[in-house]
């Protein structure tokens, strides 16, 4: 074995540690990859869901089929915090008041998850046991405007002249790869529950 | 002979070796290729969801709004008695400031650039116009007890333009 035999093996022994090399860092970007971007598909999917009930229940604050049993829909907020409000409507449209709590838990609950951020938003209809699924949301932020489209100061109580809110709403991932926690942000300006129109 | 021989070896080996090394870079390319195109879908409907929430809000902003110009105090029994085209801004109503409009019609021609929200800038435009209940997708040249508005939000960051359009209706308690 000559010299440049030996220099031919040291040469493919480097080369092959670099194309090793190459493909182990490859096959690690992959895998973050697919692992953010399913992660990203999920917080999305997590985030329309939560959006899309939200914004359902809080359309019909102060309408109930029964008019008559909501007469004055402005008195139809019970409490609005920054990150809680309590108000009467008629979600499922049978003519009964239906009382709804939405509200954020402490992260602590969540101390199980990799995520440091994420909480429960709960959901309370009509003072049953309360309802919550873990999608990650990190920020429940409200902002209450009354009919100068002026900001309220919460905490509001029964009717603090709320005309229409606006919505902030994270959604993070529950676990991650690395620590880089993907973010999904919604937020709906201004929505205005038609009943609350004071005109 | 010999000296050939391995003269012979060793390029076909280099060519291998060149030929397998362009195979990997290929692949390389293209799985990198196929990462990005992954990433700007996702960024995109990321924005999407943004855009649908910014022309919801401006859908619900204008629905709060008196339906015309002539009904902010008084109901009206015809349609004649409705704003004529061109639609728009009235009088102390200042252009693209939708907290001085008080009807519908006002955010025909309307433009706002939203800087706030995080990721990206977006541009929302909207237009108003009269539509016949039987025929909604179709814009009329005369007075009717129906508007339409269209609203399109757009962004440098965002490949797709959003779309959204609702109708208002005219109804009066007597």
């Amino acid at each position: 074995m000559g010299f440049t035999t030996i220099l031919d093996i040291l040469g493919s022994v480097i080369i092959g540690g670099v194309l090793m090399s190459i493909a182990f860092r490859f096959s690690d970007s992959i895998t973050e990859r697919t692992y953010n971007n399913s992660g990203e598909l999920t917080i999305q999917q997590n985030l329309a869901t939560a959006a899309q009930i939200i914004e359902y229940d809080f359309r019909k604050i102060g309408y109930c089929a029964n008019w008559s049993l909501i007469p004055d829909p402005t008195k139809a907020v019970l409490y609005a915090d920054s990150s809680e409000i309590k108000f009467y409507s008629d979600i499922d449209s049978d003519g009964n008041v239906d009382s709804i709590h939405y509200y954020l838990g402490p992260t602590s609950e969540l101390s199980s998850t990799a995520n440091p951020r994420d909480r429960l938003l709960y959901r309370v209809l009509n003072g049953e046991q309360h309802k919550s699924a873990n999608l990650g949301i990190t920020q429940f932020r409200l902002v209450f405007f009354d009919a100068l489209g002026d900001t309220l100061r919460p905490p509001i109580g029964v009717n603090g002249g709320i005309v229409s809110i606006e919505i902030n709403l994270t959604v993070e991932n529950t676990e991650a790869y690395d620590q880089k926690y993907s973010k999904a942000f919604w937020r709906q300006i201004r929505m205005v529950s038609r009943n609350l129109r004071n005109r | 002979m010999r000296q050939q021989w391995v003269k012979f070896m060793s390029t076909g080996q280099t060519l291998f070796s060149i030929g397998a090394l362009l195979i990997l870079s290929l692949t390389i390319l293209k799985m990198n290729n196929f990462l990005l195109a992954n990433d700007s879908v996702m960024q995109d409907s990321k924005l999407g969801l943004l855009a649908v929430s910014l022309a919801t809000s401006l859908i619900e902003e204008a629905s709060k709004k008196a339906f015309d110009a002539n009904t902010v105090s008084n109901g009206v029994a015809a349609c004649s008695l409705l704003s004529n085209y061109p639609l728009g801004r009235n009088a102390g109503e200042i252009k693209d400031s939708s907290a001085t409009f008080d009807d519908f019609d006002d955010y025909n021609g309307f433009h706002y650039r939203n800087t706030n929200l995080p990721l990206a800038e977006f541009d929302i435009y909207s237009e108003v116009y009269y539509v016949e209940a039987n025929n909604p997708e179709v814009k009329v040249g005369y007075r009717t007890w129906h508007k339409k508005m269209d609203i399109i939000v757009t962004s440098e960051s965002m490949k797709d333009t959003i779309k959204m359009s609702t109708i208002y209706s005219y109804w009066h308690f007597r």
